[in-house]
C-alpha cells in the first residue's frame, strides 16, 4: 500500500473547516436536545420532527468534521479512499434526511409513506448522479427554501423577532448551499460556504437562546421587582 | 400572577372568561396538583400560586416561546 501525505494546499483550511463543522454540530445538538425536551412535555409530532431533523444535521456535521480531520493523518490510498467514501455518503445521507425532516413541519406531511417516498427520491437523485455533490446541494436548497418561506410567513403574521432570526439563519444556509455548488471555482468558494454556514447557525443559536433562555430570565427579573 | 402573589376569584373569572362552575372545577384540579393554594382571609377567598405553580408557569412560557419561534403549532 502507498502511504499518502496530506495535501498541503488544502491543509491550512482543513483545521478551520473541521472546527467550524464541530461548532455547527454542537449548535444542532443543542436545538435537538431542546426540541426533545419540548417533545417530552407536549408529545407533539412537530417538536419530535424538529428534534430528529437537528439530530440528523448534528450527525452530518460530526461525520464531515471527522472526515476532514482524518486528512491530517498519514494513510494508505486504500484507507483514505475508504474513509472518503464512507464519510462522504454518510454526510449526504444524514444532511438530506435531516433537512427533509425539517421541511416536513411547514409542509404538514404526517403520512409516513409520503415522507419515505420523498426520502427515497432524494437519495436516488443524489446517489445515482455523477455530479452528486451539485445535485445534493440543489436538493437541500429546495428544502432550505421551504423552511425559509415558512419562517418568513410566520414572521410576517406574528412579527416574532426570533422567527425572523431563524428565517435569516436558514436563508444564509441556503446561500451556503449555492456557494458549494461552485466548489470547482476554487478554494475561496469553500471558505465562503463555511463562513455563510457559520453565520447561519449563529442566527439559529441566537433565536434559540432568545426564545428559551433570555426570555425566561427577563420575565424572572421583572417578577421579582 | 406573580411569584408569591395572590388573587381573588372574581379577578380570575374576568381574566379567564370562565363561568363560576368551570372556575371552581379548574381551581380544585390545580389545588390537588399542588399548583395553587386556596385560603380564606377576612371571609374572602384568596387564591395563591405555590412555588411549584410558579415553576410550572415559567416552564410553560419557555416551551411556548420555543414553539412560537420554531413554528411548532401542535394540533
Amino acid at each position: 500500500m502507498i502511504p499518502v501525505e496530506p495535501i498541503h494546499e488544502f491543509i491550512e483550511g482543513i483545521g478551520y473547516d473541521a472546527l467550524i463543522e464541530s461548532i455547527l454540530m454542537l449548535i444542532s445538538a443543542l436545538v435537538c436536545v431542546t426540541a426533545y425536551k419540548v417533545y417530552q412535555i407536549t408529545k407533539g409530532r412537530n417538536s419530535q420532527m424538529l428534534s430528529l431533523g437537528f439530530l440528523m444535521l448534528s450527525i452530518s456535521y460530526a461525520t464531515v468534521a471527522a472526515g476532514n480531520l482524518t486528512l491530517f493523518l498519514q494513510q494508505t490510498v486504500f484507507v483514505q479512499e475508504s474513509f472518503f467514501f464512507i464519510i462522504h455518503f454518510s454526510y449526504l445521507f444524514a444532511k438530506t434526511l435531516g433537512l427533509l425532516t425539517l421541511a416536513t413541519i411547514p409542509l404538514k406531511i404526517t403520512d409516513k409513506r409520503i415522507y419515505a417516498l420523498l426520502a427515497f427520491l432524494a437519495f436516488v437523485g443524489v446517489y445515482a448522479s455523477v455530479a452528486n455533490i451539485v445535485l445534493f446541494q440543489a436538493i437541500i436548497l429546495v428544502f432550505y427554501a421551504i423552511i425559509v418561506v415558512a419562517h418568513a410567513k410566520a414572521y410576517l403574521a406574528k412579527r416574532n423577532k426570533n422567527t425572523l432570526m431563524l428565517a435569516l439563519g436558514f436563508g444564509l444556509l441556503a446561500f451556503a448551499s449555492v456557494a458549494y455548488m461552485f466548489l470547482d471555482r476554487g478554494f475561496e468558494v469553500y471558505i465562503l460556504g463555511h463562513i455563510l454556514e457559520f453565520a447561519g447557525y449563529a442566527f439559529i443559536l441566537a433565536a434559540l437562546l432568545f426564545a428559551y433562555t433570555f426570555q425566561h430570565e427577563t420575565r424572572k427579573t421583572s417578577n421579582h421587582s | 400572577m406573580k411569584k408569591g402573589g395572590s388573587s381573588r376569584p372574581t379577578h380570575i373569572l374576568y381574566k379567564a372568561n370562565l363561568s363560576y362552575a368551570m372556575m371552581e372545577q379548574y381551581l380544585e384540579e390545580l389545588t390537588k396538583k399542588g399548583l395553587l393554594i386556596v385560603r380564606k382571609q377576612d371571609e374572602v377567598k384568596i387564591i395563591s400560586l405555590t412555588d411549584q405553580g410558579y415553576q410550572y408557569i415559567q416552564n410553560y412560557q419557555k416551551v411556548k416561546s420555543f414553539m412560537d419561534t420554531f413554528g411548532l403549532d401542535e394540533e
